[in-house]
């Protein structure tokens, strides 16, 4: 016999997934993707921020900075986000937003510092003196000359850093965002259809991932360009 | 004829090791002055004091009527006393224009207009008005060279310190950069240089001197001292570049 199908509803079931459903929660997907993206893109300017100043005291050995901020480093990459994110938000009473932009900094600084100090290391420190030796000021042979090259050695780290923040931000419905797996967890509450807001919710992390990711990886190899040729 | 630059009782040490000792010497304008000496009798220490790379510890260098040290702008004078090193030291990310004209740009201020014409007759010059466009890695150890020669031209500087710029090239390449300094030295530019090459240290000197252990152990107009070298270390240095059929044994 075949299985009742119920075109009031508007449910047409293949593999026994719940499609109309699925299409109904996409405007609630979209809107929350869009928090989740807010928080990424707020969380990972700060930490690309954090991370160039903390290369920087690294790189260019300024006393007393070295100790505080390795143990900086240490710290935001060996503690989970969140934990990072409970303690600001239940500790520190720090609203959800704010708090979940502050924790995604603050563990992403790390990271983005060790990649961009990797960068920084592997220009050659000849090239501040032959850049010195031309009448340039520090800040200036920093910025036109070490940083730029930097970049470019940093450039696949960074980008890994970014997908992989990206995809830390999906712990933040934690302090009660409204972030797509808030989504999808409500979605599995009120309808009980776990696989399909769980489809969904692999879907949409791919629509904000993939073009992000292809993005890294244009811009990988427009650099290696200038670095060794074709 | 004015001095231009002096150094008086110079001294530098690392740690324990003294590298440059009791060094005095004068430099005129539109003079060549060529050193030479064996590796690590202090030639490169003695250029990167001159351009503040190393700091001063004893004796007095004096440049355009300003006493050298601690308190020194560097910037100002760095951009009046250019320097080529022996490893090129060009900023790859940058093509070989855009390596010429970073200096003039962002340390005189020169409009990029103005800055890359600069470039592009300095370029000319030295025989890459085809390679303005490149980037550092397409170009052969010597043209490199060339462009860092270029690059330190372009800050117009009153005086310019070589440091074995040909020390890694090869033969070919190293006669093309050669030739640059030549003509370079036919511009009466007043410059420096520091060689291996015993054939071009006396074309291109108005003055040589001789260091050995970090100090000066010969002095004078280089036909003199190739002729016929006064101590038994020049001689015995000269020797080195020297072979015969009766050294393979
Ligand atoms: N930063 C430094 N720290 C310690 N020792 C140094 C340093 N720089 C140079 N030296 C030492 O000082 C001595 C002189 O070095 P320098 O580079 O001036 O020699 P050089 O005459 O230029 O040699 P070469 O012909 O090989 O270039 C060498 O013994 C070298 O090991
Ligand atoms: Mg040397």
């Amino acid at each position: 016999m075949m299985p009742p199908v119920s075109y009031a509803t508007g449910a047409c079931k293949v593999f026994s997934l719940d499609y109309a459903n699925m299409l109904e929660s996409a405007p609630l997907f979209a809107r929350a993707a869009l928090t989740t993206l807010k928080i990424s893109t707020a969380g990972i300017a700060l930490a690309l921020i954090i991370g160039l100043a903390c290369a920087f005291l690294l790189y260019l050995r300024i006393p007393l900075a070295g100790r505080p901020v390795r143990a900086y480093i240490e710290l935001s990459r060996n503690t989970p986000l969140l934990v990072q994110l409970f303690l600001l938000h239940f500790g520190l009473k720090v609203d959800a937003m704010p708090c979940s932009v502050a924790a995604l900094a603050f563990l992403g600084g790390g990271y983005m510092a060790e990649a961009l100090r990797g960068g920084l290391e592997a220009v050659e420190r000849a090239q501040i003196e032959s850049a010195l030796s031309l009448g340039l000021s520090r800040w200036q042979t920093l910025c036109f000359v070490i940083l730029p090259q930097a970049l470019i050695v940093a450039v696949p780290a960074l980008g890994a850093n970014v997908i992989f923040l990206l995809k830390e931000t999906s712990v933040v419905s934690v302090v009660a965002v409204t972030d797509i797996v808030a989504v999808a967890k409500d979605l599995i509450s009120l309808y009980y259809e776990t696989t399909e807001a769980l489809i969904m919710l692999v879907l949409v992390y791919l629509v904000l991932l993939l073009p992000i990711c292809l993005a890294i990886r244009h811009l990988e190899r427009r650099v290696k360009h200038v670095a060794f040729g074709n | 004829m004015s001095k231009i630059l002096s150094v008086t009782g110079l001294s530098k040490s690392f740690g324990e090791h003294r590298v440059l000792d009791d060094i005095s010497f004068c430099l005129e304008e539109r003079q060549v002055l060529t050193i030479i000496g064996a590796s690590g009798c202090g030639k490169s220490t003695l250029l990167r004091m001159i351009n503040g790379l190393e700091t001063i510890d004893g004796g007095e260098i004096h440049f355009d009527g300003q006493t050298l040290g601690a308190h020194t702008d560097w910037r100002q004078v760095r951009a009046q006393i250019g320097m080529v090193f022996q490893s090129y030291e060009l900023f790859n990310h940058l093509s070989v224009l855009d390596n010429v004209t970073l200096a003039p740009i962002r340390v005189q201020k020169k409009k990029r207009r103005e800055a890359e014409e600069l470039a592009a007759g300095l370029l000319a010059r030295v025989g890459l008005a085809d390679k303005v466009k490149a980037f550092p890695r397409q170009l052969s150890g010597g043209q490199k060279q060339r462009v860092a020669i270029a690059r330190a031209l372009a800050m117009q500087p009153r005086i310019m310190l070589f440091d074995e710029i040909t020390a890694s090239l090869d033969p070919e390449m190293s006669q093309e950069v050669c030739h640059t300094l030549l003509e370079l030295a036919e511009t009466r530019m007043t410059m420096i240089v520091v060689t291996h090459e015993m054939g071009f240290a006396q074309a291109i000197g108005d003055e040589l001197i001789f260091l050995d252990e970090g100090r000066i152990v010969e002095r004078g107009h280089p036909d003199d001292f190739f002729a016929a070298p006064q101590t038994e270390r020049a001689r015995r240095f000269l020797k080195r570049f020297e072979f015969h059929k009766g050294d393979r044994k």
